[in-house]
């Protein structure tokens, strides 16, 4: 076989292979109805962080009075690069716990603060590295980390970590921290449910219904879940390594990073449990 | 900190990416494909590519061609999602299932070549269709897979080493 038959043989057998693939019309707008969506949040939020310091402060008065423990966010450092192949704004989060806070749930608290902080300042480096990497290279890097306050409750304090960064390829990653004020400890999923409720079981079983819910209302939203080629996909498995947090209506919702559930381009996936669902077996507030 | 800002000129960009699309979508699915062996991620891959070509549109140098660039760009997203949680459940040794049916009749063996490509290790199959089916040169594919002319050369070698014996005598 001479070399021209050989690449002849392939290029046929490749074009037929992919014949039945159609291309996409409609394939720049949705790319600029994407990037325009991922705009949106950002100036959003980057909008929203002068008044964020005192909503901070309005909401943990709230927490304080209720419960004595009184925490706050603040920036300890930053990192900020743009050029015409990279940007770069990472903000990297300080937990501090108010003075007036009482002193034995101030106690408490220490350690969990001191873990948050260590951890939220390591995976911010990370980023910070990781961008420096690609700016030595002149490889394209977009990299943000910020951060909010999800204290939506009395009894709990959520401090919620966005990372995002783009390279050849773009990802979300998000971190949710939370403490609970009663205790001062940091909370655990399992810490919200009675000990021995199987309640991996109960919110992989919502999340399964919301998924097919949400496949039959729109085809294109797929999730791996019955995926004939993940057989051994274990959605209590991946409850299990999820983020989560409590919202204002004391319902736990679940936080899938991308590619954990669905293809990479639904982002961050969440789902909030419906309180009857759970009615059972939460441990009571 | 220095903060450097670019001139207002996302219309031309815009412009720009709408050519991209015209020009390199199709090959850009047919390649993803075969990395990902799936044509809808195949399909959210490539819409990632554009998402990231947008985005880095303002400082690409032309150092390399176009089509260079965005399927370097593209093995990045594939890599990407392959190296994701979720793949880790995924038997990646399959047959290219999940493509829609060919538009048209296969000619005489072209199944078995595809089942012979599918067959080489990965790290084969992907020089060989960049090679003798995207007409990309050494180098341009030592650029897209981001390793060196020498490794490239190598595995096209032996890539077609393997792929002829098992085309002519049907050995593996």
């Amino acid at each position: 076989m001479t070399d021209q038959e050989f690449r002849q043989k392939i290029e046929r057998a490749a074009d037929w292979k992919t014949s039945g693939i159609q291309e996409n019309p409609w394939l720049t707008q949705r790319v600029l109805t994407k990037i325009k969506e991922g705009e949106r949040p950002m100036k959003k939020k980057l909008a929203f962080m002068p008044v964020l310091v005192f909503a901070i402060v309005a909401i943990c008065a709230v927490a304080l009075a209720a419960t004595q423990l009184g925490l706050i966010a603040t920036t300890a450092d930053q990192y900020q690069h743009q050029d015409a192949n990279h940007a770069a704004n990472v903000q990297v989060p300080e937990l501090s716990i108010q003075p007036e806070s009482d002193e034995a749930a101030a106690a408490q608290a220490k350690t969990a603060v001191s873990d948050i902080n260590a951890e939220v300042a390591a995976i911010a480096k990370a980023y910070i590295d990781q961008f420096k990497t690609a700016l030595d290279k002149n490889d394209y890097q977009d990299t943000i980390v910020e951060y909010e306050v999800l204290n939506e409750t009395e009894r709990y304090f959520t401090l919620r970590l966005m990372c995002y960064t783009a390279s050849a390829s773009g990802a979300e990653t998000d971190y949710y921290y939370t403490i609970d004020l009663q205790t001062g400890k940091r909370l655990a999923l399992a810490d919200l449910f009675k000990p021995d409720s199987d309640y991996l079981s109960a919110i992989a079983g919502s999340i399964a219904e919301q998924m097919k819910a949400q496949t039959a209302a729109n085809p294109e939203n797929t999730f791996w879940l019955d995926d004939e080629e993940m057989p051994d996909f274990d959605l209590a498995e991946m409850v299990k390594d999820a983020d989560f947090f409590v919202n204002a209506q004391n319902e736990v919702v679940i936080s899938f990073d991308e590619g954990d559930v669905a293809p990479m381009s639904s982002g961050v996936v969440q789902f909030t449990i419906p309180a009857d669902v759970l009615a059972d077996i939460r441990v009571a507030l | 900190m220095e903060i450097v800002t670019g001139p207002d000129n996302s219309q031309n960009i815009e412009e720009e990416l709408n050519r991209l699309v015209a020009e390199y979508q199709k090959t850009l699915l047919h390649m993803c494909s075969f990395w990902l062996k799936d044509a809808m991620q195949a399909e959210d891959a490539v819409q990632e590519v554009y998402i990231k070509a947008y985005k880095a549109l303002p400082g690409f140098r032309h150092e390399c061609s176009e089509k260079t660039w965005v399927l370097r760009i593209a093995a990045n997203v594939c890599r990407d999602m392959q190296k994701s949680r979720w793949s880790r459940f995924v038997n990646r040794n399959v047959d290219i299932a999940n493509l829609p049916e060919p538009a048209y009749e296969m000619a005489e063996h072209d199944d078995e070549v595809i089942q012979a490509i599918q067959a080489l290790p990965a790290k084969y199959s992907e020089i060989i269709l960049l090679h003798f089916w995207q007409y990309m040169s050494l180098t341009e594919i030592a650029v897209i897979l981001n390793t060196s002319l020498s490794t490239v050369s190598r595995r096209l070698t032996n890539a077609k080493k393997r792929l002829r014996i098992q085309l002519e005598e049907g050995k593996p």
